[in-house]
């Protein structure tokens, strides 16, 4: 059949009906802005960081090579699969007060490989040295290349000359650990043949973009090609960390939030949509009665979505880049953003036309009688009687009454609102319910506040004497423990025996892992923790048996978790060489035992048999309150004077939680605030819509006798009905989750230290700003309301 | 006795070439019991005189004395109050308040006032107006004669000094402005009921005691 081509005419009513409704254009522009700006933000910040962590590492090392002969070196150096290999030894640290001196000896490639920046050139004589600029910013030197400096390696202070200067392009977070870069001769000098470790770092060749399974099975390739063992190659954690790709578990997240956050605009686009069509009836009857078809209605109402989505879906998206490129400048990458951009915006402008297909289907159903029956204050009251012949009619009556004359209005605004107040109810119960501190002692610093261990940070991974070396001349021994008793302030001291074994896992693969040892009085308390088996500790003395800890650790890592009954084999490094043994399993747990390091647990007792020394790897020191500054300041001057030994405060560690755990607040209670933001301007548009709507009706009720205090306690009694029904969902659905939420963290994913309080604070804050948000829009629309004469509002409709 | 007595009263919208005196002058005078019909084309000024006897509007000068009190001395709640209780509205579309029921509008203005409603005298009214059956009714559900004679009601429930009706047949057919004129003429009678109605019909106007006719602003006659 021949038809008109009545686009145009369709879109030109669109758009003078867009210019007719300022304020609820303002709302849905915002709403489709904050929504589409969150989901943008979220996915190009998540991504930014990835970006910026591969264009970190790029040019990196991927693996670390351990017991690589001279000559294998050179061969290394020539392979065209390779892009470098570096050589690189520690040679040794010495301590003063404030900071601490790594003296070591790296090649160009190493250096290169590193990524670190450098000027002059490496040293080659004995005496010569390459320094940390910031190392001279420290001792407040200032000395240009060719230059000389007195320095103590650990060997005596001697004088070197200075052939240049390098920088880490990451300084490790302890920034008074300086390192010094020493020649060859040097290394030669302070260590015998036997003591030099070397590790050389290989990258392989174009391999920008691999993916971490194919550049793993290059590095293994090429290792086997030199003959270097699977056991000697140690690839860099970081590096493949950074390649991998983003995991399921934050993926799922992501696509949570954004759920919820495009759930929640929806619902405001709707109800606004619904509020402004149900508002419209007369005007789409009287388009209907001149000859619209219902199509072209449902059209009318369709390009208002999409011009509304046209301003708002590049205004958040555009805000959105702002931000990522902002706080990850160096994230930034134009495809992908172009990419997530378009990405973001198809899924806004779906929400967009999901929200407004029942706005659109009310307005075309809408029938050409109805225009004359309809007035907007009738809504959709279909009663045509009371119940009740004779209510009492008072403000509070009316207010009430006009709430619920268009039940379905009032209960769209009410789950909006009562989403958001509900999400801030779990995100509060939830903040305040992680107890900080119980968070930072978790199972492993459940004593004191205080530990001072053995320092291995030196030793390197390939070493498994490291350990046993430093215990065969314990510093931690009874003298020491007398002597901290002996300051003031200190109450106790707990010891941990531990030391590191290489363990045969069951794929193969030879791992290191720590053996704690245990006392018969921990045995009882640690039965209660166990997954599977028993913990009796006469029975592990006699039978060698072995208590494995955390065995989904083992799962993640080795991919089979231990049982009860299975063989462990463990080679153990000590004074006359390694020893190894067999164990039986004979009890399992999924947790860490309290203060105990190890991977798994033997009796103590075994433990010195095997070792035939002392392993005490840790003293947990438990102090006065009143006393922690006076002794931290002894235990530091403890650690300065020995080497070995390392002190972790347990307030450096509530520190580190807690601004781990703000940093987590603030972006959950962004999306909190954001969500809340979409049911105010619900509310708004609600609470505006419902007063404008019923100009007339208002001035016929002030012209017969309504004054205005009457009027404005019944229009403050028709918002605070949706505050008390926000409050009511909030303290009632909201606590009910926010306490699950808490419950379940709790009990399925570890989160022992929750303890569920109810977020009082939050909660108090929440009410009063919904309140005052309220109680000033009610106030505001009223005196606009109030603007207009009596008689022009009585006319309105004539 | 005189119950509503006007002097110079004027209303003038806008400035210079734009203004517009919409009344100029008037002088008028009812007294008690009588049914005054205002007549007058459209844009005469009859329905801005009537929102200044309602005291809906503030007059530009002159002033408007009901039952003894000068309107323009109150302020904006004062008004209010003075207006429920001493005047009763009708208005061309009824303007009943869509989620009351038929009763519950009639004694709205006595509710607003946290008065407890006469009910013998509601009673007579309502039997008077033909409305016992619709009591329990939403407005909605009645014909345009029927929410009319509601309206009446209303205006008639607070004893109300005067009632000032705005052509209060405006949107009823022939028939219904009928038997609507016979209850108004009725009400007059029977309650001794004060009514200024305003209309452009003279036939309609014929009913009242007197006919007072506004022209540009002026009354003529």
């Amino acid at each position: 059949m021949f038809q008109n081509n009545n686009g145009a005419v369709v879109k030109h009513l669109a758009k003078s009906s867009l210019k007719a409704n300022r304020r609820r254009n303002i709302f849905i522009v915002l709403t489709i802005a904050v929504s589409s700006c969150l989901m943008a933000t979220m996915v190009l910040l998540a991504m930014g960081f990835k970006q910026e962590k591969i264009n970190d590492i790029d040019g990196q090392f991927q693996a670390s090579l351990l017991n690589v002969s001279d000559s294998t070196l050179d061969a290394l150096k020539c392979d065209p699969d390779l892009e470098g290999a570096g050589e690189y030894c520690s040679i040794g640290k010495k301590d003063f007060s404030g900071y601490t001196l790594n003296s070591i000896y790296m090649d160009k490639d190493t250096l290169k490989l590193s990524k670190s920046s450098w000027e002059g050139a490496l040293p080659k004589e004995q005496n010569e040295v390459m320094l940390e600029k910031a190392y001279l910013t420290e001792v407040g030197k200032s000395i240009g290349i060719g230059g000389t400096v007195l320095l103590d390696l650990g060997d005596g202070e001697k004088e070197y000359r200075v052939t240049g200067f390098f920088q880490y392009k990451s300084k490790s977070t302890d920034a008074s650990n300086y390192s010094v870069i020493c020649s060859n001769a040097y290394l030669k000098s302070r260590l015998s043949t036997d003591e030099i470790s070397k590790i050389v770092y290989i990258r392989i060749a174009n391999s920008s973009g691999m993916s971490s399974q194919a550049l793993e099975n290059a590095i293994f390739n090429v290792a086997e090609r030199h003959g270097i063992s699977p056991s000697n190659v140690a690839t860099s954690a970081l590096y493949f960390n950074a390649i991998k790709p983003i995991d399921a578990s934050s993926l799922l997240i992501t696509i949570g939030v954004a759920v919820m956050v495009a759930f929640a605009s929806a619902l405001v686009i709707y109800s606004i949509f619904y509020i402004s069509v149900t508002g419209k009836v007369r005007e789409y009857g009287q388009l209907r009665t001149i000859g619209t078809t219902q199509k072209q209605i449902k059209k009318i109402v369709f390009w208002e979505g999409c011009h509304l989505s046209a301003t708002g879906i590049p205004l958040g998206i555009l805000v959105s880049c702002v931000i990522a490129f902002l706080a990850v400048p160096k994230g930034w990458n134009s495809a992908t953003t172009l990419g997530v951009c378009l990405a973001v915006a198809i899924i806004t402008f779906i929400v967009v036309i999901f929200a407004i297909r029942r706005p659109m289907k009310i307005a075309a159903g809408t029938s050409p009688v109805e225009a004359i029956r309809y007035s907007a204050a009738s809504d959709s009251t279909k009663a045509i009687k009371t119940k009740k012949l004779h209510r009492k009619i008072t403000p509070i009556r009316l207010a009430l009454m006009n709430f619920s004359r268009n039940r379905k209005k009032s209960i769209l605004t009410l789950i909006s609102l009562g989403f958001s107040g509900i999400l801030l109810m779990c995100a509060a119960s939830f903040s305040n319910s992680v107890p900080i501190e119980g968070m930072a002692r978790g199972d492993l610093f459940t004593y004191g506040q205080f530990h001072l261990s053995l320092s291995y940070e030196n030793s390197d991974n390939s070493d498994g004497y490291a350990v046993s070396r430093i215990q065969q001349n314990n510093p931690l021994d009874e003298a020491l423990k007398q002597r901290i008793l002996s300051i003031d302030g200190v109450t106790g001291i707990q010891t941990e025996e531990l030391t590191k074994v290489h363990y045969s896992a069951p794929n193969g693969s030879r791992e290191e892992a720590w053996v704690s040892g245990f006392l018969e009085s921990e045995a009882n308390s640690f039965n209660s923790s166990l997954k599977s088996g028993t913990c009796d500790y006469d029975t592990c003395r006699k039978q060698n048996g072995i208590i494995a800890a955390v065995a989904s650790t083992f799962k993640k890592v080795y991919g089979q978790e231990p049982a009860v009954g299975d063989k462990i084999n463990l080679e153990f490094y000590t004074a006359k060489g390694i020893v190894k043994k067999e164990f039986t399993v004979l009890g399992v747990t999924d947790n860490r035992f309290k203060d105990k390091d190890g991977d798994f647990l033997i009796p103590e007792e075994n433990l010195h048999d095997i070792m035939g020394t002392d392993c005490t790897g840790q003293f947990a020191i438990a102090v006065d309150s009143g006393e922690k500054s006076n002794v931290e300041s002894a235990l530091r001057s403890i650690t300065a004077s020995n080497s070995s030994l390392e002190l972790e405060t347990l307030d450096s560690i509530i520190a580190e939680t807690r601004s781990q755990m703000q940093t987590f607040f603030a972006v959950v209670y962004t999306i909190v605030l954001v969500i809340a933001f979409f049911g105010i301007i619900n509310l708004v548009n609600t609470i505006v819509t419902n007063i404008l709507a019923r100009k007339q009706e208002i001035g016929v009720l002030q012209a017969i006798g309504l004054s205005n205090k009457q009027l404005n306690q019944m229009l403050q009694i028709e918002g605070l009905l949706y505050t008390l029904g926000t409050i009511a969902a909030t303290l009632t659905v909201g606590t009910g989750l926010g306490w699950l939420l808490c419950e379940t963290l709790r009990r399925y994913a570890k989160a022992a230290y929750m303890e569920y309080r109810f977020p009082i604070l939050q909660v108090s804050v929440f009410i009063a700003v919904f309140l005052i948000i309220q109680i000033a829009i009610s106030y505001f629309s009223s005196s606009r309301l109030k603007k207009q004469s009596l008689i022009d509002r009585m006319r309105e409709t004539e | 006795m005189s119950i509503l007595k006007t002097s110079e009263l004027k209303k003038y919208y806008g400035v210079g070439a734009n203004l517009v005196k919409a009344l100029d002058g008037v002088a008028l005078n009812v007294e008690a019991g009588e049914f005054v019909a205002i007549v007058g084309t459209s844009g005469s000024g009859k329905s801005t005189l009537l929102h200044m006897l309602g005291g809906l509007d503030n007059p530009t000068s002159g002033s408007v004395e009901m039952d003894g009190k000068e309107l323009s001395r109150m302020n904006d709640d004062q008004l209010t109050i003075f207006r429920r209780r001493n005047i009763g509205f009708i208005f061309q579309n009824y303007n009943l308040v869509p989620i009351l029921n038929v009763y519950e509008n009639i004694v709205l203005p006595i509710e607003l006032d946290g008065k407890k409603p006469d009910k013998a005298f509601i009673d007579k009214v309502v039997r008077m107006l033909g409305l016992a059956e619709k009591l329990d009714n939403l407005p909605n559900n009645l014909s345009g004669g029927q929410q009319q004679r509601v309206a009446i009601a209303r205006a008639l429930a607070t004893k109300p000094a005067i009632i000032l009706a705005d052509e209060p047949t405006g949107n009823l057919d022939n028939k219904t402005s009928q038997e609507v004129l016979g209850l108004l003429k009725m009400t007059s009678q029977q309650f001794h009921q004060t009514i200024v109605m305003i209309t452009h019909n003279n036939q309609i106007a014929q009913l009242a005691d007197r006919i007072v006719r506004i022209e540009d602003g002026r009354i003529v006659a």
